[in-house]
């Protein structure tokens, strides 16, 4: 889990270099993920982690915080 | 489950978050909470009226003529003439005021008479400006044209008018620009033209057929609209007055089944009932050359045959007015 | 068509609402959602009478499709007597989600299919005679649309969606989808609902009392003031400048655009408003629809302020699905092995984009101004996209804080200037001319109907532009408030009752006094109520 959060961190810190990924509570609420830059993060996990990311998931509580995206990977990766 | 939980959670946390006292009135209220709030509101709504009607105070006008709220303030001129010099008004929408020429009847028969409609003129108002010329004038009849009898008689003309009574700021309350503009106590100049009726001239005919053939078809008054016609008999015999039905001659909108329904309540009623379309009446209207629109309104030349018809009819069974100097 | 014109307000407020409130106090708690579904087929067929076939029709299509999804969900037994192995799970799963799959599809068809017919049907048939040159005399002259279809046709569809992804179950109970779609409060203007937050207070019966009852009253009066002082007072002096607009340039291009866009925003949020009071009264709250948009930074975040379930709704049901297609995953793959840079991240999203902000335009009405009004949109957000870089390495080079006081203030007027472009088109009559229009901007300066207020005319006097002008600063005031959290009716009620209390009347007489009611004031058709 350590290793997806991780990886999570980083894919995050490339799309949005100005955004301090740690010490924000609500990357969605803060405007800091919008519908646009979940689409590039969605890309990369994609990629990344070979899983398909559905619209149903698409949720402001997923993307949430680098805890809650690196969650919806491996519930991803279990299915 | 969880969702009609959570809803109603929210409902009560909007509630609290906006500064309510938590238990006191809340969803289900005890009974001492529910009347402190409907004696508060009760209260508030007393206050709330108190304004308004100051508020309506300050933007009635001294005269209804001068009025930004009024459309059609010539129906009101009646005001503007000379104390007690009306023997007749009518009252009604563009049907009457299309035909029913007062300069033609005071030719005719001597009749002062002002024409009082107006076009969507709802049968509340024709009451109320009814009631509102024994004020300023001894009229000895009362003439209303029946076609707002069928027209806007529902739940909003009951609404506007008792709105309007019973807080006038409704009805003037445009005037606040006359304020602004310091044009609130200007004294109104002129009268409208032809003491009120509509003169036009344009010949477009009615090519439709016999538009008071029985269809077999039944038309009522609405309650609403018998209550309002109760009280403007009640009121011309307060004031000694004759109340008179007319139907004007309306081609497209006048029917045999509104023929019986009027004749039934003014034979209820002991009420004079003219109706101009019946054949019988024999009132000489030619479609061809009578109608400024197609069958709905008269032009002048209809108007001046209606008006004379009238003012004869008028002389002949109440005795009002001069014997008809008839033309050659 | 509706016509919330200012007698249609009048019966609503005098008679109709109180009576749906008293009714709701009198029936038990279970049956009150019947009266709401009773008055709120009152309310459609008081507008649009016999179409109420096709919200009827609407109802039981979307009550259908939710019940065949999850049918064909079911459709396929498991094994009886022992546990299902991983393969055949996986298969079971792509059949019946094919099955469920094509249920959505063709439910989904059928609701947009009536919409679009009958919306886009005339405009369809002439861009395709004028296409191909024919003069067919057209069988489909402009048919009357009923209320709310625009409105109740996505809820709809977001219902049936969310029941294919599994959002939430279906529901068996066809009261509750017509419930759902009809509601009459949101008939008119929306706001787009969500079935999983709106059916369940619907059925809830809840009933406002004390403080609730007071809150849906103000929302009530402040949406009267909104639309009765404010947009309809504007209103015929737009009409006029919009109207002979080949008569005036410069300035007053530009006062007509940012006049007009004061007016729609306070005539829809108004109607927006009451409609949240009525819902308040009946202990239904209804998603936000306005988050004071003109504070947004840019023209991004403008829609995600204003008409905010519209844009919540493409977003889901749009945006996500395109930009997660295989599509764009394609156009995805192929960006990143030809494509360097900044392009990589920005022509996968083209599909969506375009897809969204073309659906944004049209939804407003069927002529090609409403596509260029969406398309306009697209381009900003595309050059905005593209033009990213450059902003951060001015903001870098330069040492200016991109969220600071000087750039929001600068992005925000750029934004508002934007917006009232865009505005400028959605008011013209036709495409042509709003091309006129902005061209005029640059002719002159204009300025000759202000001197002595010339422009302004008996009906419009300058009283009533600074009635408009009062109404707007309020307006701003309040939204200046909650902009920044302050949560104004607690601080009213701290302040006691007498201050509430005068503040409330205050604002009744402010509205009955400068409401642009009454003979002289031809009824003001809404502006949104016509989609």
């Amino acid at each position: 889990m350590d290793e997806i959060k991780e990886q999570v961190h980083d894919m995050l810190q490339e799309i949005l270099p100005d955004v301090d990924i740690d010490n924000t509570d609500d990357l969605v609420g803060s405007g800091a993920i919008d519908s646009m830059t979940s689409i590039m993060l969605v890309s990369a996990i994609e990629d990344e982690f070979e899983v398909r990311v559905s619209p149903l998931e698409m949720t402001p509580d997923n993307f949430a915080s680098v805890d809650s995206i690196a969650a919806l990977i491996e519930c991803l990766l279990d299915e | 489950m969880i969702e009609e939980k959570k809803n109603r959670d929210m409902a009560t946390d909007a509630q609290n978050a906006d500064g309510q006292q938590p238990s006191a009135k809340g969803g289900n209220s005890n009974a001492p909470s529910l009347l402190h709030g409907i004696v508060r509101s009760l209260g508030f709504m007393a206050v709330l009226y108190a304004v308004l009607l100051v508020l309506s105070a300050v933007v009635t006008p001294r005269n209804p003529v001068v009025t930004l709220g009024l459309h059609f303030p010539s129906q009101f001129d009646y005001t503007q003439l000379d104390r007690n010099s009306l023997d007749l008004i009518f009252v009604g929408d563009s049907s009457a005021q299309s035909s029913f020429a007062p300069e033609i009847i005071e030719e005719r028969t001597g009749v002062h008479s002002y024409n009082s409609a107006r076009p969507l003129q709802k049968l509340a108002e024709s009451v109320e400006i009814a009631d509102d010329t024994f004020n300023y004038h001894h009229t000895k009849i009362v003439v209303a044209e029946t076609n707002n009898f069928f027209h806007r008689t529902g739940i909003r003309m009951v609404m506007q008018d008792i709105g309007r009574r019973v807080c006038p700021l409704l009805r003037y309350h445009n005037n606040w620009k006359l304020i602004a503009g310091g044009h609130m106590n200007d004294n109104p100049i002129g009268l409208a033209p032809h003491m009120g009726y509509k003169k036009k001239n344009h010949v477009v005919p009615y090519k439709g057929g016999d538009y008071m053939k029985d269809k077999g078809n039944k038309i009522s008054l609405t309650p609403i609209a018998e209550y309002y016609l109760n009280d403007l008999k009640k009121s011309c015999e307060e004031h000694g007055a004759i109340l008179v039905l007319v139907s004007a001659p309306n081609a497209r909108e006048f029917s045999f089944a509104r023929h019986v329904e009027l004749a039934r309540w003014a034979k209820k009623n002991g009420v004079k009932y003219y109706d101009m379309n019946m054949p019988s009446s024999k009132v000489g209207i030619d479609w061809s050359v009578d109608s400024r629109d197609g069958g709905t309104h008269l032009n002048f030349a209809g108007a001046t045959k209606a008006s004379n018809w009238l003012a004869d009819r008028l002389y002949a069974d109440f005795g009002i007015g001069n014997q008809p100097t008839k033309e050659k | 068509m509706s016509l919330t014109a200012w007698k249609g307000l009048a019966l609503y407020l005098g008679a109709f609402l109180p009576l749906v409130y008293i009714a709701y106090f009198i029936v038990p708690k279970r049956w009150r959602w019947i009266v709401l579904l009773g008055a709120s087929y009152a309310f459609f067929w008081n507008s649009s009478k016999i179409l109420v076939v096709y919200l009827i029709a609407a109802t039981l299509v979307t009550w259908g499709s939710g019940l065949l999804i999850e049918r064909a969900k079911n459709s396929i037994q498991k094994p009886e007597g022992r546990k299902e192995t991983r393969d055949e799970r996986k298969q079971r799963r792509a059949i019946t989600q094919k099955r469920m799959r094509l249920v959505c599809t063709i439910g989904t068809l059928i609701l947009l299919g009536i919409l679009v017919v009958l919306k886009y049907g005339s405009f369809i048939q002439g861009v395709f005679i004028e296409l191909f040159k024919a003069d067919a005399k057209l069988p489909l002259a402009k048919i009357a649309l009923p209320l709310g279809i625009s409105f109740y046709t996505m809820s709809a569809v977001g219902y049936v969606i969310d029941v294919y992804r599994g959002k939430y179950a279906a529901c068996h109970n066809l009261g509750t989808i017509a419930l759902f779609l009809s509601f009459f409060p949101t008939l008119t203007e929306g706001p787009i609902g969500r079935f999983d937050e709106l059916a369940p207070q619907l059925r809830a019966g809840e009933i406002a009392r004390g403080e609730r009852l007071v809150y849906g009253l103000q929302l009530i009066v402040w949406g009267m003031i909104k639309k009765i002082v404010i947009a309809d007072r504007i209103a015929p002096l737009v009409g006029m400048i919009f109207t002979d607009h080949t008569k005036y340039e410069g300035v007053m291009v530009i006062i007509a655009a940012a006049l007009y866009t004061l007016q729609l925003y306070a005539d829809f949020s108004g109607v927006v408003d009451i409609a949240r009071g009525s819902s308040e009264l009946c202990g239904i709250t209804l998603a936000q629809n306005f988050r004071q948009p003109f504070f947004s930074k840019s023209v991004n975040e403008f829609w995600r302020r204003w008409h905010m379930t519209l844009g919540g709704w493409l977003r889901d049901y749009v945006f996500y699905p395109v930009s997660l297609s295989g599509a764009t995953r394609s156009l995805s793959t192929w960006a990143r092995k030809h494509l360097k840079g900044n392009a990589v991240r920005i022509v996968p999203t083209i599909l969506a984009l375009l897809a969204v902000w073309s659906a944004t335009g049209i939804w407003h009405g069927a002529d090609w101004k409403y596509l260029a009004y969406g398309l306009y949109y697209f381009a900003l957000v595309m050059v905005g996209m593209l033009l990213e870089p450059l902003f951060v390495a001015f903001f870098e080079r330069t040492g200016i804080k991109r969220d600071g006081l000087l750039n929001s203030g600068i992005a925000m007027v750029r934004t508002i200037a934007l917006v009232i472009i865009g505005m400028m088109l959605f008011r013209a009559d036709t495409l042509a001319d709003f091309v006129q229009m902005f061209k005029s901007i640059f002719a002159g300066p204009g300025t000759e109907p202000l001197v002595n207020n010339l422009w302004l005319s008996f009906r419009v006097s300058d009283a009533d532009l600074n009635i408009a002008l009062i109404g707007g600063a309020l307006m701003l005031a309040v939204d200046i408030a909650h902009e920044f959290d302050i949560a104004l009716r607690p601080l009213l009620l701290r302040h006691g009752t007498a201050l509430r209390w005068a503040v409330g009347i205050a604002l009744v007489a402010f509205m009955l006094t400068f409401g642009a009611y009454g003979p002289g004031y031809d009824a003001i058709p809404s502006i949104y109520a016509n989609f």
